[in-house]
């Protein structure tokens, strides 16, 4: 129950595929511009192919974000299930942060190799970026947030990895999800 | 009959059903199902608040991030008003709500006799029959073979028909032409419509600029800044409505404008002669509060204060109780029925938020929140990255974790909380 593989791999909730299905309507309707979805029958994760804005660094570049989407989405956990967490475990998540993913699961949004290079993004393709973490609210959508990301790329003046990128990707090398790590967010500039 | 027909094939057909391009939960993006308007006038289910509520701290607004501490009731103006609109969709969202409740065990507030059918179409027993609770005229509807479709109890309609559509063989359908639907559909929605279907609570008359309170209460902005009391209280159930004036719920507001322009002029026109200022358009609505706060904001700072985390209290909806909290023990209810110390010393007696059964005769006991629980909660949700949260007290259980993206040097590092885009 604590480990974000098993925590994945659960399927999306009757509300959650509801939900992902208006959505994947809404974008082939009217996607964002400069993003295409990748048709697959997997509506739990989504690829969606990103091409940088003309006028900026990354223009004419294509790079490829993952969207997973957790069991449900679009609510962070169930209240039920932080309340429902014994002494051991709020100690467990106090100390090695290794439950920390049943709270703040939202959903998640990765680069795939190769990840622009980008003040925000580390060489393993997670993203820095609060409304994918603490700040998401539940009215946000797929759509919203590539936009998001387009907007942070775009408003990059430098194509550089982050300061503590070897220290950060080091710590994610058994496959940690960035929803387990505790996000400092740097600035706003970019 | 034959209107009914039709509509219970729309109901079964969800293809043909028509998209509403308004009144959509922004949460769930369906239809929005027992609407919830919060204090900052954006609407949600009842369902998609309260999950998208936090149960540790003040919630937000999923729209405009605006701060509430109650969880409010559902709107039943709004209520009736999608029922009649969009009967086909509502129904629809209603029969997929109900499935999940019996999966979750726990139910959402039921307002008419509607929901008694479809329980028993349902074959479901847990929930007793909710007309009994509400007080609503359930004698004219025939439990099991006729449904009321609108019950003007609760709505303040005078002069409703109260019509009542027969469902008992929903299965044989498809009498009317195809062709014909659409403009027939059309045409009852207008003449299903009245203003009496949403009139203002305190002047009677089409509601210009709508405000929800708290306890779903609808009004005229204008009828409730010309009550002049200390805490806004509704004049209905007398419940408080807490953190100041609520802000115009403009999907509503423009609705109306745009199905009874003459009347929406009217009462415009009027309000304007009277010459008291209701600000033009008022594009508040989106803005933060920037206003008061209440004393209890930091409440998480501070180990003293008592929260009972993951509780609400069934009256006046404050989400997580501070404060002194009494439990029903009468109440079997998986949900559970709880009061807030003020709620509790003036007794109300409106049925519980989930559909709980509770009496006046039930007896409560005083529940002592789990402290070292809520510290450790506290602690934990606070790594999470709330913007205010005490670096120094956590920082010493931080360093032992393995510290992924804490930065060694914390000075300059700070916890944005606004959105990067």
């Amino acid at each position: 129950m604590t480990s974000s593989s098993a925590a994945a791999r659960k399927n999306l909730s009757k509300i959650a595929c509801n939900r992902l299905q208006k959505e994947l309507v809404e974008w082939q309707v009217n996607p964002p511009t400069g993003f295409k979805h990748k048709v697959t029958d997997n509506l739990q994760r989504w690829v969606v192919e990103v091409t940088g804005a003309p006028g900026t660094l990354y223009a004419n570049e294509t790079y490829q974000l993952q969207v997973d989407f957790p069991e449900n989405y679009p609510m962070e956990a169930p209240q039920v299930l932080l309340l429902s967490l014994s002494y051991i475990n709020l100690y467990r998540l106090l100390v090695f942060s290794d439950v920390i993913l049943l709270l703040s699961t939202v959903l998640q949004v990765i680069f795939l190799h190769p990840a622009p290079l980008h003040p925000h993004i580390y060489s393993n393709g997670h993203i820095c970026l609060d409304i994918l973490y603490d700040s998401w609210s539940p009215a946000m959508t797929v759509s919203s947030i590539c936009i998001s990301i387009l907007s942070m790329l775009s408003s990059s003046t430098t194509k550089q990895r982050p300061e503590d990128n070897d220290r950060y990707v080091k710590n994610c090398r058994n496959g940690r999800s960035p929803k387990e790590t505790r996000w400092w967010f740097h600035d706003d500039k970019v | 009959m034959e209107n009914n027909a039709f509509r219970d094939q729309i109901m079964e057909d969800n293809e043909h059903e028509e998209m509403p391009d308004s009144f959509v939960c922004c949460v769930c993006l369906d239809l929005l199902y027992k609407p919830i308007v919060l204090s900052c006038g954006h609407m949600c289910c009842f369902w998609c608040v309260y999950n998208s509520m936090s149960c540790l701290r003040e919630s937000q607004c999923p729209v405009c991030r605006n701060q509430y501490y109650h969880f409010p009731t559902v709107c039943q103006l709004l209520h009736f008003l999608l029922l009649k609109i969009y009967t086909a969709a509502y129904k629809r969202r209603e029969s997929q709500t109900l499935e999940e409740e019996k999966k979750s065990g726990f139910y959402s507030p039921q307002f008419d006799p509607d929901t008694c059918e479809s329980q028993a179409k349902f074959g479901h027993s847990g929930i007793p029959s909710s007309s009994s609770i509400l007080n609503l005229t359930s004698n004219s509807c025939n439990v099991g073979t006729s449904e009321c479709l609108e019950q003007s109890g609760s709505t303040a309609n005078e002069g409703d028909e109260g019509t009542i559509f027969s469902n008992r063989e929903p299965d044989i359908i498809g009498t009317p032409a195809k062709g014909k639907k659409l403009p027939q559909e059309e045409l009852s929605l207008q003449q299903k419509l009245s203003v009496a279907d949403v009139t203002c609570t305190m002047c009677k008359q089409l509601l210009f600029h709508p405000v929800v309170l708290n306890c779903g209460h609808v009004y005229c902005q204008i009828c409730v800044i010309n009550i002049d009391d200390e805490m806004l209280r509704c004049k209905v159930c007398q419940s408080p409505h807490p953190r100041g004036l609520p802000k115009v719920c403009l999907e509503l507001d423009h609705f109306l404008e745009e199905q009874f322009p003459e009347e929406y002029g009217q009462r415009r026109d009027a309000i304007e002669l009277q010459q008291i200022k209701v600000k033009p358009d008022t594009p508040s609505s989106c803005s933060l509060d920037g206003g008061k706060k209440p004393e209890n904001t930091d409440w998480w700072s501070d180990p003293d204060s008592k929260v009972h985390i993951g509780v609400g209290c069934d009256f006046c909806g404050m989400f997580p109780i501070i404060g002194d909290r009494y439990r029903c023990i009468d109440c079997k209810e998986k949900m559970g029925f709880d009061l807030c110390g003020d709620c509790y010393a003036s007794r109300s007696k409106l049925p519980g938020r989930f559909n709980q059964q509770h009496t006046s005769e039930h007896k409560f006991k005083l529940v002592q929140p789990n402290i070292i629980h809520n510290i450790m909660l506290r602690l934990a949700t606070a790594q999470l990255g709330e913007g205010s949260i005490d670096l120094e007290s956590i920082g010493n259980i931080e360093v032992t974790s393995d510290g992924a993206a804490l930065f060694g040097d914390g000075e300059d590092n700070h916890n944005d909380s606004e959105a990067a885009n």
